[in-house]
């Protein structure tokens, strides 16, 4: 049962994604990657409001937002920490839906370099064979 | 060739606009003016039009070439930034030799106009040669400038009483050639002054120049100096009491700054008393009757220039009013002043003439205890104190709407002055008429009248008038 | 209990033939961190000083605490603070003797908090002795701001607070206005060109343009909503310069 840090998080402001869902798709990375695990507690708001020099209520925000989501329980006097979730860990469908963005937006540039998809294809598989 | 005439000419342009922008026309028109008037005047008394013509035009000729100078060598040194010295190419050297061509040709034409007269041309050439390098050399701030230019003024003023031999030695051969190469290495001095090449001392002259020229505009006279002397010392630890004591009255005094606090003046004044006491009790001991006499009689005069410092007062004032509009900005928005327009105004009022009335009581009470100490009779001195009160209206005009009217007053303060004096002494002439009244009493109770009137009128307008702080928003 | 603390109903203010304000509407709610846009001379200074009644407006009216500007009690003008745009005020005095100063003018007083921030901003007692017009100017900023978060005001406005600041400055300035002054739940108006660090510590930005206020509202729904087609398949998602640029077209 670790307690995680703020410095866990990073935040990059002039992007157009809005902060407080930039966290969230940290700590959703975070999660299905397995570096947080059920029953981890998160750090406060406060600490990340002041590790990331933010408004606490963006931080609050978030936080309310994964909670939503399932991601984060709040225990009593405790604070935010990881969810149980079901030992199977995320299925793939789920996780792949993670790699959406980076995806749309490797399609965004392949199809401003003109590429047809299948040498888009090819190219991804060589590459991911690479790093395998 | 021609580049280098050209470069001179935009040069020319250049420096002679800095100092006005159509500078050129102005002198060419003013030296048109002198010619006909020299020439109009001298053919009415010669009636030989030869003379008037050789006179006027050397007349005209020296106006001019004296207006382009006066105008060209303040605006050369001001083109000489290090910026321009270092990265424009040419435009050091091009400057240069354009002052130094302008240096000789000044010279030599006074030398030549001065071929007829009584003047004796050496003298002439070395005196200009000099001067102008001198006068070049005080544009670049350098401080023997001065000094050389009192020395040349010296030698014109007493030219008959100095000694010969000293004249003749110039005058001759060997003489005149050591002076004429001495005034070249000033010259090419002054020169190096006014256009230096970059680096600190240049930035450093720059800074003086900036400063010199801020102080002689017509604010930047009654701008404080940012000086600490013992004056500031005392004033500081004044206002760590006021601090401490959180009377809002007094903090408010603070606002324009350590000179226009009463406390500078007090400090002031009784460095004036020391020292004039100190002089006094030294004749009163070594100097004859006479000469305490003489001081007796006239020192009032003297003293009473003081009671002029009340105008200054006032300007100074009214400059650092428009200035700390910031500052005041913060006391609007402060709990300890009153809230609405009539009881701030009331309140800022009030501080301005508690300010004024003390620095006012100071001077008349340091101008009495100086005639008093000159050994000046009680006539004497109960006319000393009715000039005091003569300067009394002088409190009330900082009372102004401060919202609409901020900066200096100027001429309109003196004919204030001119009025209220004028009025006093209609009184007063009136008084003496009817009842029988001393004419300097008379003329202090109508000052103290008039003075009352207007403090009574100020406040009645600040009761109407919008807030106060920040001065001069409402222009 | 959401009585605005500050209600701008209707300001117009003209300098010479040039309207600067022209019917202006706004509200400032408690606790809200507003961030104030606008293009160079928009009149963001101008408006700022209408708010707390240091220019006459010539139409509409602006109350604070629900007080008329013009008519403050003491009370309401000590939950104040103002950062004004000019930074070397009371140039003549250390800033020592200006804290001093300013501290016998207020009725509350937090020295703990000056004194912290004094040693935590980089004022040795050296420069505390010094006069302020030797102060450089990110010195000088960073003294106004302590000077306007001595007396723990309710309500703080800022004009360009961090226009002379280096990044750490900066960074420092957040960091501060995060713990001290919005975990206690102060409201900030502040206008700034700095956009990162609006899109860090406020969450509300108010557009100023063309003497209105043309675009309010949390910085986070603005650039969602502002997604847009920009071509076959491709959507675009502007940052907050972006909005910017757009909104103050």
């Amino acid at each position: 049962m670790t307690t995680h840090s703020a410095q866990l998080f990073s935040i990059s402001t002039g992007s157009s994604e809005p902060i407080y869902r930039q966290l969230v798709e940290q700590v959703r990375r975070l999660v299905a990657a397995g570096q947080m695990s059920p029953g981890d507690g998160m750090p406060s708001v406060r600490d990340v409001a002041q590790a990331l020099t933010l408004n606490p209520m963006t931080v609050s925000k978030a936080y309310s937002l994964l909670e939503m989501e399932g991601l984060l329980t709040r225990k009593r006097g405790m604070g935010m920490s990881v969810a149980e979730r079901p030992t199977t860990g995320h299925s793939a469908a789920e996780r792949a839906e993670l790699l959406r963005p980076t995806l749309e937006r490797a399609a965004l540039e392949a199809r401003q370099l003109e590429l047809d998809p299948d040498t888009v294809l090819s190219l991804f598989t060589q590459i991911l064979k690479e790093q395998a | 060739m021609k580049a280098a005439l050209k470069d001179y000419y935009v040069l020319w342009r250049m420096a002679l606009s800095i100092r006005h922008a159509r500078a050129n026309g102005v002198v060419l028109a003013f030296a048109l003016i002198s010619i006909l008037c020299v020439g109009a005047l001298v053919q009415l008394k010669e009636q030989d039009l030869l003379l008037t013509a050789g006179l006027s035009l050397r007349i005209g000729l020296g106006v001019l070439l004296a207006c382009w100078m006066m105008y060209f060598i303040p605006g050369a040194v001001r083109l000489s930034t290090p910026f321009t010295a270092r990265l424009v190419p040419r435009m050091r050297r091009r400057l240069m030799e354009l002052t130094a061509l302008v240096w000789v040709v000044a010279s030599a034409s006074a030398t030549l106009m001065s071929f007829d007269t009584r003047a004796v041309p050496a003298f002439v050439f070395l005196g200009t040669g000099t001067w102008i390098a001198a006068y070049g050399l005080g544009q670049s701030g350098h401080r023997a400038a001065g000094v050389l230019q009192c020395l040349l003024f010296g030698l014109v003023i007493f030219y008959d009483s100095l000694p010969r031999g000293l004249f003749d030695v110039l005058a001759g051969g060997t003489g005149l050639a050591v002076a004429t190469l001495l005034m070249l290495a000033l010259g090419a001095f002054s020169l190096q002054q006014m256009f230096m090449n970059g680096g600190e001392r240049h930035y450093a002259a720059r800074e003086a120049l900036a400063l010199q020229s801020e102080r002689l505009s017509a604010a930047g006279q009654f701008r404080d100096s940012k000086e600490r002397s013992i004056g500031s010392g005392l004033y500081l630890h004044v206002l760590g009491r006021d601090c401490r004591a959180r009377d809002t009255k007094r903090l408010l005094g603070h606002l324009l700054g350590a000179k226009n606090h009463w406390v500078y003046r007090a400090i002031m004044l009784g460095g004036v008393i020391a020292a004039v006491g100190a002089a006094l009790a030294g004749m009163r001991l070594f100097a004859s009757s006479e000469t305490l006499e003489m001081v007796a009689a006239i020192g009032w005069l003297f003293s009473s220039a003081l009671l002029l410092a009340p105008l200054f007062d006032s300007e100074r004032r009214n400059v650092r009013l428009k200035d700390t509009s910031a500052e005041q900005a913060l006391f609007r928005l402060v709990p300890a002043m009153p809230g609405t327009a009539p009881a701030f105004n009331r309140s800022v009022n009030g501080a301005l003439l508690r300010n004024a009335l003390l620095e006012w009581a100071m001077l008349a009470g340091t101008v009495l205890l100086l005639s008093a100490l000159t050994g000046a009779s009680s006539a004497s001195m109960f006319m000393q104190a009715c000039f005091c009160c003569l300067t009394l209206p002088l409190v009330g005009v900082n009372l102004r709407n401060h919202a609409r009217h901020a900066g200096l007053l100027g001429w309109r303060l003196f004919l204030a002055v001119a009025v209220s004096l004028g009025i006093s002494f209609l009184v007063a002439l009136g008084l003496n008429r009817t009842v029988g009244l001393g004419l300097p009493a008379g003329a202090a109770l109508a000052s103290i009248a008039i003075a009352l009137s207007m403090i009574g009128y100020g406040f009645r307008r600040a009761k109407a008038a919008p807030f106060a702080f920040p001065a001069g928003r409402l222009t | 209990m959401n009585v605005p603390v500050i209600q701008v109903a209707s300001i117009s203010k003209r300098f010479g033939a040039a309207a600067v304000l022209n019917g202006l509407d706004w509200q400032v709610t408690p606790g809200q961190v507003i961030g104030l846009l606008g293009r160079n001379g928009a009149g963001k200074s101008t408006l700022l000083e209408c708010l707390l009644g240091l220019r006459e407006v010539d139409a509409g009216a602006v109350t604070i605490y629900g007080e008329d500007v013009n008519a403050l009690s003491d009370a309401t003008r000590a939950r104040i603070g103002y950062v004004p745009q000019k930074s070397d005020l009371f140039e003549w005095l250390t800033p020592r003797q200006m804290l001093d100063y300013v501290r016998a003018l207020y009725p509350r007083w937090n020295d703990a908090k000056v004194d912290g921030l004094l040693a935590r901003w980089g004022f040795s007692q050296a420069m505390q002795a010094r006069p302020i017009s030797k102060l450089s100017g990110g010195e000088q900023q960073r003294l106004s701001i302590i000077r306007a978060l001595g007396p723990d005001p309710e309500l703080l406005i800022l004009d360009e607070p961090v226009s002379a600041l280096d990044p750490v400055g900066r960074r420092e300035f957040l960091r501060e206005l995060i713990d001290g002054v919005v975990e206690r739940g102060t409201t900030v108006v502040f206008s700034t060109h700095i956009l990162s660090d609006l899109e860090r510590v406020a969450l509300d930005v108010a557009f100023l343009k063309d003497g209105r206020i043309t675009l309010q509202g949390q910085i986070d729904e603005l650039l969602e909503g502002a997604r847009r087609v920009a071509g076959p398949g491709v959507m675009k998602t502007p940052s907050l310069e972006d909005l910017f640029i757009e909104v103050t077209q």
